[in-house]
C-alpha cells in the first residue's frame, strides 16, 4: 500500500530541475518568480518525504516555516516587480541594468 | 498496482506537466494558473505523504494567498503576450545543458533513495522506533508492530502527521520558541517592505508630494 520514498524524491529532484531551467532561461521577472516558488515547493517536498521516512514530526515545522519565508518573499518580490515596472515600463530582467556599472 | 501508487504516478505525470507548461508558458496568465494547478497537485502529494496539516497550509497559502498576489500583479501591470526572442546567443542552448546536467546529477544522487536508518540522534523520539528494520514508511503495518501505549498515545494525537501532532512540536518543543518568533517578525517586516517599496513614487522628481496613482 505505500509508496516508496525514492519516488518522491525523484519527483521533487525533477521538479526542482524545472524551476531551475525557468530562473536561468526565461526573462520575464514574474516567470522567474514562479520558477523558484516551484524550487522552493520540490525542496518542501524532500523535507517531507525524508521526515515520512523517519518517523520525524519535526520535518513538518520545517516546512510550515519554509511556507512562511516563501510567502514573505513573494510580497517583497512582487513589489519589486511592481515598483521596476512603473520606474522601466517593463518587467524583464534583463532591462534591471540601473546598476552595472 | 495498488490504487495508491497509481494515484501518485497520475499525479506525479501532471505535477511535470504543469511545472513544464509554467516554465513556457506565452502569456502571464496561463502561466499563473499552471502555477496553482501545480500547487493544488503539491498538496495531494503532501497527503500522500501523511502530511494533512502541512497540505491544508499549501492550500491555503499557495493556492489561496500566493494566487491571488500574482493574479493581481499581471492584471495591474497588464496581460500581454511574453517576448520569446533569445536575449544572449548561446544561452538557450548553455542554459539547457547545464540543467540537463544538474538533472542528472540530482536524479542520480536521489536513486539511492533515503538511508535505511536516521543517523544517530537526529530521531530520538518514540515515533523513530515504529520504522522497520528496512528503511520503510511509518505506515500503517509498522504503526501496527508499535507497542500498544505508544499507539495509543499517537491516536490521541490524531496519528502521524495531524495538525495536534504538528501543534505539539510547534508550541510546547523550546526549540521552536525562537524561529517562530522569528518568522513572526519577518512576516511584519515583509508587509511594511513591500507597502514601502511598491509606493515609493516611480520618479521622485516628477511626483514629489503627491501619492502616486497605482
Amino acid at each position: 500500500m505505500s509508496i516508496p520514498p525514492g519516488h518522491f524524491l525523484m519527483l521533487a529532484a525533477v521538479l526542482f530541475t524545472i524551476g531551475v531551467a525557468g530562473a536561468i532561461l526565461r526573462r520575464n521577472a514574474i516567470i522567474v518568480l514562479m520558477s523558484i516558488e516551484l524550487m522552493l515547493n520540490a525542496v518542501n517536498l524532500t523535507l517531507l518525504t525524508a521526515g515520512r521516512a523517519m518517523g520525524d514530526i519535526d520535518s513538518h515545522v520545517f516546512v510550515f516555516f519554509s511556507l512562511t519565508v516563501a510567502a514573505a518573499e513573494v510580497a517583497i518580490g512582487l513589489a519589486l516587480v511592481v515598483a521596476i515596472f512603473r520606474s522601466l515600463g517593463r518587467t524583464e530582467v534583463d532591462d534591471i541594468s540601473v546598476m552595472h556599472g | 498496482m495498488s490504487g495508491e501508487l497509481l494515484l501518485f504516478y497520475v499525479v506525479a505525470a501532471l505535477m511535470v506537466a504543469t511545472a513544464l507548461s509554467m516554465v513556457m508558458a506565452r502569456d502571464l496568465v496561463h502561466g499563473v494558473l499552471f502555477m496553482v494547478g501545480n500547487f493544488v497537485l503539491t498538496a495531494i502529494v503532501y497527503l500522500l505523504l501523511q502530511a494533512p496539516f502541512i497540505a491544508a497550509v499549501q492550500l491555503a497559502v499557495y493556492a489561496g494567498a500566493i494566487m491571488v498576489l500574482f493574479l493581481f500583479v499581471v492584471m495591474l501591470l497588464g496581460a500581454r503576450e511574453l517576448d520569446m526572442r533569445e536575449p544572449l546567443a548561446g544561452q538557450r542552448f548553455w542554459g539547457l545543458a547545464l540543467v540537463g546536467l544538474l538533472g542528472a546529477l540530482l536524479v542520480f544522487v536521489t536513486g539511492e533513495g533515503v538511508p535505511a536508518a536516521p543517523p544517530a540522534g537526529l530521531a530520538e523520539g518514540a515515533l523513530a522506533q515504529a520504522q522497520t528494520a528496512d528503511g520503510a514508511w511509518l505506515g500503517a503495518d509498522a504503526l501496527a508492530a508499535l507497542p500498544a501505549a505508544e499507539r495509543a498515545a499517537l491516536d490521541d494525537l490524531g496519528g502521524f502527521g495531524s495538525p495536534q501532532m504538528v501543534g505539539e512540536a510547534l508550541y510546547t518543543d523550546a526549540y521552536h520558541l525562537l524561529p517562530f518568533e522569528l518568522v513572526s517578525l519577518l512576516l511584519l517586516v515583509a508587509m511594511l517592505g513591500a507597502v514601502v517599496i511598491a509606493h515609493y513614487p516611480a520618479r521622485p522628481g516628477a511626483e514629489a508630494g503627491e501619492e502616486s496613482a497605482t
